[in-house]
């Protein structure tokens, strides 16, 4: 299946999400969401990057250099306790809305 | 603490700028080696592995300007940058620099220092308490012939007792002489004697002490003294102690009660001390008395127009009252804030519009300067451009470079200004008001930076504007070498133009006032001042109690003063012609209606018999005073010539009789008809004036005219010896050469004119150079045309032709825009003309000529360097 583009928003839903469990570097962070979609959303890695300044400059996570598994310097991201907030609220709206166009979709 | 946190990472970000951006390509770096070595993993070769995960991770570039973007401080670091980069590109084409920096600085200190002046002169609040509030009030007395008089204390007393729009009236008479003895140098001080309540009327405290009380108003107790700060500091070396000391005033102890803040210059900064107000109460009865100012602070809600209103009323009903003192009186209510500044407002405002056309002209070549330098980088920015860089950034980054050379150059226009105004202040005319208040001021550097912004947007915008237009194809253009575009070129045509017009404005301008100015000085005074010394002093009444001792006393220096051998005539005389100040009064010619003679006052002269002689006023007819003149013999006096002309012929008037039409003054016989003069300003004709013997009205603050042999610089200091040995206290003040007392009347004048020159010339200068920088410009595009065309045969001389009509077609675009301004302004610049009319034709004529020969001469060069093209090198660059 090709990859679907994803809108801003959406993708910074994915990535709080991503990182609701435990703290990780951009790598695995990607990684993660093609897990979690079962491969469905491939997303452009790169454009992670873009997102994860917004959502730092947000204050919705923050960043910690550590060593990766790989024994390399990564930057280590986590949800703080605002993101967390950010990440119930972005949810529960995301979900009104799908079930609203499912509606729409699924009545015509 | 949101907002806290977001605040603390912008600034930590823009701190870290270039760590972080670091940080982000080593993050993102590392991402694909991951994703390398995961293809690399499921079996795909090294560079097929890279490959597939450049796909995947996506455009590099573009992702880290976003995530630079994402930051939110991108525009300040990225002008950061961009300032750095343009302190490289300085360092390496210094000449460019140096032109820029020189033009902004130039532009920059001349509007600072002219807007200082505007600002310090009419814009400034004055420093009282809400200074909007105070009001000057004047008499107007138009059926005698004074549009505006000073005020009389009968009908001060009557507005006081009878207005209701009025907080308070105060009162104040300027007191051109207070003899300050002493301890120290004897010095002849200007100060107000002034009412108790004039300081809560201005609102204004002491520094230390106490303004005057209520009962100081009275007679036998105003041997009180304020001062101002600046005496204080310079007579008395700001000695705290001074309060309750005493002083000694026109030979009388005063008491010293306080001392003005640094910044009360009442009325202006010459009157440095303050006495309170007594007069004669006689005064409130005969109501004849017109030498004080009044001044009053509004109700508030009351507008200076009801004020206005109410007042009229008010002085009618008061004439009505008292229908011979009165007759023909009104009142004037004026904004203190206006009032002054009325006479100088227009000039100083169109010598800051000459300003400002010259910080455009040197604006339109700074922009040019850059387009040029802009072409060399022009690649680079079509490339950026295409990439995809926004045309906001790229303007952010155009006006960014010019950060540099707008600080270095607006810091030493700063420099330049701050420097012209502290050493041409103190040269000013004496006729500019509150000129104290001329500095660099807040409100004047936030100007100067509004300016500089302003030069930003308006230089670095465009050729920004016009990088970003191109997209790929502009890239190729580039690379082949097209550079420019007929868009470009046409709006450098443009500016030039508009540099053209602007400077013929200027020069025309210039030209007129140097006309005016020139006719000023043929005017004939009506009186000789060459080889005349002139000071003046005050007989202090302390010791020549009355008229006779005054006389005596003034006899006695003459006296002296006749002695020196360098003396051929000496006098005195109550008012110096020119030098600001006189006496005026109405007159009654024995037998003649004064209503149908149109003359209203008359300048009123004390002269010894000499006067006319040392002045070389011309004796018409008649004699001039004697010795014998004193004060019990017959009185008489002079008319001048426009007064003997009511009564016939010039010899008509003598023995017959004139006086002063005031209570019971006695007829004077008229003994002598002299020439007329010009006594209050060169340019303007105001009253004919009647002299009286100085024995029969005398006077105690006169000036001493000498006529010298030879160079009268030179015999200031023994005038001075030879009053000292008549009286070792005499105090002497305004000494200098009549000649220099005409000069100083037309100061004004002169300084207008010399301003308006240097601004002419310099925007000569810089037009040329526009011009010569668009007519290079052209020649460096044409260059293949003309070698092409010499090589088909074209003589040298046509190619010069070829350029040359160019630059006149720019020129005569230019000119006509800028006659037609010219046109356009003329009645405003008519207000500073003298005897000339803003259409001059010389004027104008001149003026174009000049012009089309600077352009034609800058156009010359680059019409001689295309003349002398190698055809067969112009042919093969490519």
């Amino acid at each position: 299946m090709k990859p679907i583009d994803l809108v801003q928003g959406t993708l910074d839903l994915l990535i709080l999400k991503s990182l609701a469990l435990e703290p990780m570097h951009g790598w695995a962070i990607a990684a993660r969401i093609r897990q979690l979609s079962n491969d469905v959303l491939l997303v452009q890695q790169g454009s992670l990057y873009p997102a994860l300044q917004r959502l730092e400059y947000q204050g919705w996570i923050k960043a910690k250099w550590g060593v990766s598994e790989q024994n390399r310097r990564a930057k280590y991201y986590q949800l703080t306790r605002a993101g967390r907030r950010q990440l119930d609220r972005e949810a529960a709206a995301w979900e009104r809305l799908a079930a609203a166009v499912t509606l729409v979709v699924r009545t015509v | 603490m949101r907002f806290a946190q977001m605040l603390l990472m912008r600034l930590r970000a823009l701190v870290r700028g270039e760590a972080a951006d670091r940080e982000l390509s080593d993050e993102m770096r590392a991402h694909v080696e991951h994703l390398v070595a995961e293809y690399i993993a499921r079996g795909l070769t090294p560079d097929a592995a890279r490959e597939a995960a450049r796909r995947e991770f996506g455009p590099v570039t573009q992702l880290t300007e976003e995530s630079r973007d994402a930051r939110g401080v991108v525009w300040l670091a990225n002008g950061w940058q961009d300032v750095r980069y343009s302190a490289r590109l300085m360092r390496r084409t210094p000449g460019f620099a140096v032109a820029a920096i020189l033009t902004i600085a130039l532009g920059i200190g001349a509007t600072t220092a002219m807007f200082s002046v505007v600002y310090g002169v009419v814009l400034r609040p004055l420093p009282y308490r809400e200074p909007d509030r105070l009001v000057n009030l004047w008499s107007t007395a138009i059926k005698r012939g004074l549009p505006r008089a000073n005020v009389g204390m009968a009908n001060v007393y009557d507005w006081r007792a009878r207005n209701h729009v009025f907080e308070d009236i105060a009162a104040l008479r300027r007191v051109a002489n207070f003899n300050l003895t002493g301890q120290g140098e004897p010095e002849r001080l200007s100060g107000s004697a002034v009412s108790s309540n004039l300081f809560p009327v201005l609102g204004v405290t002491p520094l230390i002490g106490r303004t005057f009380t209520e009962d100081e108003d009275e007679i036998g107790h105003e041997h009180v003294a304020l001062l101002t700060y600046p005496l204080w500091v310079r007579r008395f070396g700001a000695d705290p102690g001074i309060v309750g000391r005493s002083i000694t005033l026109n030979g009388e102890p005063h008491t010293v009660v306080g001392v003005m803040r640094p910044d009360f210059a009442f009325p202006t900064r010459e009157y440095q001390i303050y006495t309170p107000l007594t007069f004669d109460p006689e005064e409130l009865v005969n109501r004849m008395n017109y030498s004080y100012l009044a001044l009053a602070r509004l109700r508030p809600g009351a507008s200076p127009a009801q004020a206005q209103a109410e007042m009229t009323v008010l002085a009618a009903q008061i004439e009505h009252e008292h229908p011979k003192e009165n007759d023909g009186i009104g009142v004037e209510v004026v904004p203190m804030q206006d009032d002054d500044v009325a006479a100088v407002r227009t000039s100083l405002y169109i010598l800051l519009a000459a300003v400002a056309a010259m910080l455009l002209i040197g604006c339109a070549n700074l922009t040019n300067l850059l387009v040029a330098r802009a072409l060399a980088r022009q690649r680079e920015l079509a490339v950026r451009a295409a990439l995809g860089a926004a045309r906001a950034r790229l303007i952010m980054q155009s006006i960014g470079e010019l950060v540099p050379m707008l600080i270095a150059g607006g810091a030493l226009g700063l420099l330049g200004a701050a420097w012209v105004v502290s050493a041409l202040v103190p040269l000013l005319p004496a006729g500019v008001p509150r000129v104290e208040n001329v500095g660099l001021h807040l409100p004047v550097l936030a100007g100067t930076a509004a300016t500089l912004a302003a030069i930003a947007v308006f230089v670095g915008v465009w050729p920004a504007f016009e990088a970003s237009r191109g997209g790929l194809n502009a890239v190729a253009d580039v690379a082949r070498g097209h550079t420019g575009g007929r868009l470009r070129s046409r709006v450098r045509d443009v500016l030039v133009v508009a540099q053209i017009a602007a400077t013929l404005w200027l020069v025309i301008g210039a030209a007129l006032l140097v006309r005016s100015f020139g006719e000023l000085r043929q005017v004939r005074p009506g009186f000789n001042p060459e080889r005349v010394y002139s000071l003046h002093l005050v007989m202090p009444r302390s010791k020549y109690r009355t008229g006779r001792d005054v006389a005596a006393y003034g006899d006695r220096i003459l006296e002296r003063v006749r002695a020196l051998p360098e003396v051929v005539s000496a006098a005195l005389v109550n008012r110096l012609p020119l030098a600001g100040g006189t006496q005026t009064g109405g007159i009654e010619l024995e037998g003649i209606d004064p209503k149908a003679t149109g003359v209203g006052n008359v300048d009123y002269r004390s002269v010894t018999p000499d006067y006319f002689r040392t002045l070389e006023i011309p004796l018409l007819s008649g004699r001039s005073f004697a010795e014998t003149d004193t004060e019990t013999a017959q009185p008489v006096a002079i008319i001048d010539e426009r007064l003997a002309k009511i009564v016939g012929t010039i010899a008509d008037p003598i023995g017959r009789r004139v006086r002063i039409p005031i209570m019971n003054l006695p007829w004077l016989r008229i003994v002598g008809v002299v020439g007329h003069i010009r006594h209050d300003r060169l340019d303007e004709d105001t009253r004919p004036q009647i002299y009286f013997p100085y024995k029969q009205r005398t006077q105690d603050r006169m000036a001493l005219a000498v006529r010298t042999r030879t160079d009268p610089d030179l015999i200031g200091g023994s005038l001075v010896s030879a009053i000292r040995s008549v009286d070792p206290e005499q105090a002497v003040y305004d000494a200098r050469t009549l000649e220099a007392v005409v000069d100083r009347s037309v100061a004004e004048r002169w300084l207008q004119t010399v301003l308006l020159g240097s601004f002419a010339g310099i925007a000569l200068v810089l037009a040329s150079i526009g011009v010569y920088g668009v007519i290079a410009y052209a020649v460096g595009q044409r260059r293949r045309e003309f070698g092409i065309r010499l090589a088909l045969g074209a003589s040298r001389a046509e190619i010069v032709g070829l350029v040359m009509r160019r630059g006149v077609l720019l020129f005569v675009c230019g000119a006509a825009i800028g006659l037609a301004v010219a046109a356009a302004s003329a009645r405003v610049l008519a207000s500073l003309l003298f005897n000339i009319s803003g259409f001059d034709l010389m004027s104008l004529g001149v003026s174009t000529v000049i012009l089309f020969v600077v352009a034609l001469a800058a156009c010359g060069l680059p019409a001689q360097r295309a003349a002398s093209v190698d055809p067969s090198q112009a042919l093969r660059a490519e």
